[in-house]
């Protein structure tokens, strides 16, 4: 009978110490959150550092070549790639229907906010938009050289005391023909001077929207165009 | 009964802690399957080197644009640079490129008086090749460049044609160059 009361003690006690134990683990739980260490992967797989925006991530040849790259690959526009910008804005609320992205949501990944607006808008006021969807244009461009740096100061970069970004300043031409259906083709200078900034590289969720290859290709350079400006010449 | 009870909260209790909670705290391994040979190896997340044709065709139009960005006129500090080193599959690759690459950057320099060059890559193609003993995979590229040569008070654009042997041994070495050619 003894012996029955002492196991009945131990099993209580046994019982009773496994439940404090536990309350005990949640409550510590609770306070204290222990060190984990995520890992943020990039499109390509890669780990995403998040790093000093002062400092350079890659050389001044690599931040020419995204100048390049982008008006190699984006100053050939037509009227069918660009739609209007009241088209544009029916579709945005929602209410047109089209699969195929518009040059403006190609563009916008190489821009920060305020330097796309100020592209779209010298884009527009410019000579080579003028009857652009009546006559069904098109612009074939040519970069004949690559840019350069503004200033020789701006060839590593600079850093802007005010935001603490590293800045770097090109400037150079290229030469687009506008072609119509009824008028004349008529060749411009263009004369440019772009701004980069270096931004963080935001790592994205890979979604596979394509099957050949992206309609809009996001911009994975940890860089973007901050002002974008221009002189028409004949 | 209550102490059965009591026997249920105290096993929850355990369950949730080994299920949810110490899953969340507990450190992650990442690991690599390689099917071919049914086994499963251990992966250096941040150092590991990520193979793949888009990795391949960046790389391939990477290398002249960090190669040709440069003065001639320090052609030697230019190549003695860590980053233009690692693009190298291995020593001795690395040594002969650099001897006529500071050959030919310093007689641009005295000769042709040119103290800066920018090259920028227009066109750049990539084809998958057979391997011929010299690494597991191996490709090659083609890149046209156009390279403004600044002197002083006048500049000029300049084409090269830039041909690279690309090879990859093994996930420690990595991706790196074999051959390069300059026309």
């Amino acid at each position: 009978m003894k012996k029955l009361e002492i196991f009945k003690y131990a099993s209580t006690f046994v019982f009773s110490l496994a439940l404090l134990s536990l309350g005990v683990h949640l409550i510590a739980q609770s306070f204290h959150k222990p060190l984990k260490e995520v890992l943020l992967l990039n499109e390509r797989g890669a780990v995403y550092q998040n790093g000093d925006l002062s400092k350079p991530i890659f050389s001044s040849g690599e931040s020419r070549q995204f100048v390049f790259d982008f008006l190699d690959e984006n100053m050939n526009i037509d009227y069918k790639r660009l739609e209007t910008k009241k088209r544009y804005d029916i579709r945005l609320d929602g209410k047109g229907t089209r699969e195929i992205p518009d040059y403006r949501d190609v563009v916008r990944p190489y821009f920060t906010e305020n330097g796309f607006a100020e592209f779209m808008q010298v884009l527009e006021d410019s000579p080579m938009l003028r009857n652009f969807w009546e006559d069904g244009k098109y612009m074939r461009t040519i970069i004949p050289t690559p840019p350069q740096s503004s200033d020789l100061s701006y060839n590593e970069g600079k850093v802007n005391p005010a935001t603490k970004r590293l800045e770097y300043s090109y400037v150079g031409s290229f030469y687009t023909t506008v072609y119509g259906r009824t008028e004349r083709e008529v060749r411009y200078k263009v004369e440019y001077v772009i701004k980069l900034i270096r931004v963080p590289a935001i790592p994205q969720e890979h979604n596979y929207t394509h099957y050949f290859k992206p309609l809009v290709k996001e911009n994975y350079s940890g860089m973007k165009i901050d002002s974008f400006s221009w002189t028409i010449g004949g | 009964m209550w102490k059965l009870l009591l026997l249920i909260v105290v096993l929850m209790g355990f369950s949730l802690d080994s299920l949810y909670l110490r899953g969340k705290g507990a450190e992650r391994e990442a690991v690599g399957a390689m099917a071919s040979v049914d086994k499963v190896v251990g992966l250096h997340v941040t150092d590991q080197h990520l193979l793949n044709e888009e990795v391949v065709r960046d790389f391939a139009k990477k290398v002249p644009v960090i190669i040709f960005n440069y003065r001639p006129g320090r052609a030697v500090e230019h190549a003695n640079k860590e980053e233009i080193k690692n693009l190298f599959i291995d020593d001795a690759t690395y040594k002969g490129f650099r001897k006529s690459f500071v050959n030919w950057s310093l007689a641009e320099f005295d000769v042709n008086d040119i103290s800066i060059k920018e090259g920028n890559v227009y066109k750049s193609k990539v084809t998958r090749s057979f391997s011929v003993g010299v690494g597991k995979k191996m490709w090659y590229s083609k890149a046209n460049l156009v390279v403004m040569n600044r002197a002083l008070g006048k500049s000029a654009v300049e084409m090269h044609s830039v041909n690279i042997v690309l090879v990859f041994r093994d996930p420690e070495e990595g991706l790196g160059i074999y051959k390069i050619d300059v026309y």
